[in-house]
């Protein structure tokens, strides 16, 4: 089922992001970093970063909505770039609620290599539609 | 081809994630840059506007033009890294999506810090634009620029 969430956003899946367990108060994934993700150098792309906390926490969002509303959508993200994320690594996040309420919800990502190394944290806001 | 188009087919070139998605540059100049997001089914979310990852890597791809652009007289002897992103999300994104890049400072001044210090830290703001010329996103990107040994 939560693979399920990713495959439900074209992009995500393109990225092969999976979802390894979903619930309100914690989203966790892998990524394999392919060789079509990177940037220059053999690391994984920023973009490809920040799009996959914005999978997590998009998911975070969706099972914490209020009843009624009709969907979420990402309206703000900040990304610390921490350290490099190498080809052919798989690497892991988690993603916390810092606040959801009625009209917007918070998500940090933690990203890190498998060795515990940390690559990036994000932070985005997610708006209630 | 002039300077500016040489750095332009390069990134285009060596960075697979903007083949991947499909991210085109379309041009490259002194702290400036433009690149172009197209209309396609892969780029989209759920709701089927063009994903906030997506619009992430147009705006960075858009950033690194205009950091290349500026620093071109050094890229061979500098390495860039984006530090920090923050994008903000003003509208719904539908369609080809268009980002404007430029360096925030003048690049004169920066290239004169970068050879006095060595190093050099400067913002790159982007405005990401429709069809209808709508702003639809806006992204500043934090780039560290350091001289590597020679």
């Amino acid at each position: 089922m939560t693979s399920n969430l990713a495959n439900s956003m074209p992009f995500s899946k393109m990225m092969g992001v999976t979802v390894t367990s979903a619930t309100p108060d914690k989203i966790t994934g892998t990524l394999k970093v392919r060789e079509d993700l990177c940037t220059t150098g053999g690391i994984l792309h920023g973009g490809a970063i920040m799009a996959f906390a914005d999978a997590l926490g998009a998911i975070g969002a969706f099972l914490t909505l209020p009843d009624g509303s009709n969907g979420t959508t990402t309206i703000e993200s900040k990304t610390n770039f921490l350290g490099p994320a190498p080809i052919d690594s798989v690497i892991e996040a988690v993603t916390k609620p810092v606040k959801t309420g009625s009209r917007l919800s918070i998500w940090q990502t933690d990203i890190r290599q498998a060795s515990g190394k940390q690559i990036a944290l994000v932070t985005q806001t997610q708006l209630v539609l | 081809m002039n300077p500016f188009d040489v750095i332009k087919s390069q990134l285009s070139k060596t960075v697979p994630y903007a083949a991947h998605t499909g991210i085109e540059l379309l041009s490259v100049a002194d702290g400036r840059g433009e690149a172009l997001l197209p209309s396609q089914e892969t780029t989209l979310n759920h709701i089927g506007s063009q994903h906030a990852g997506a619009l992430f890597t147009l705006g960075e791809a858009a950033s690194g033009a205009a950091m290349a652009g500026g620093f071109l007289s050094v890229l061979m002897t500098a390495r860039p890294v984006a530090a920090n992103a923050n994008i903000q999300y003003l509208k719904v994104a539908k369609g080809p999506i268009r980002a404007f890049s430029s360096v925030s400072q003048p690049t004169s001044s920066l290239l004169k810090v970068l050879e006095e210090a060595g190093k050099v830290q400067f913002t790159v703001d982007v405005s990401m634009r429709d069809l209808e010329d709508m702003e639809v996103a806006t992204m500043q990107v934090d780039w560290h620029v350091s001289k590597t040994a020679t």
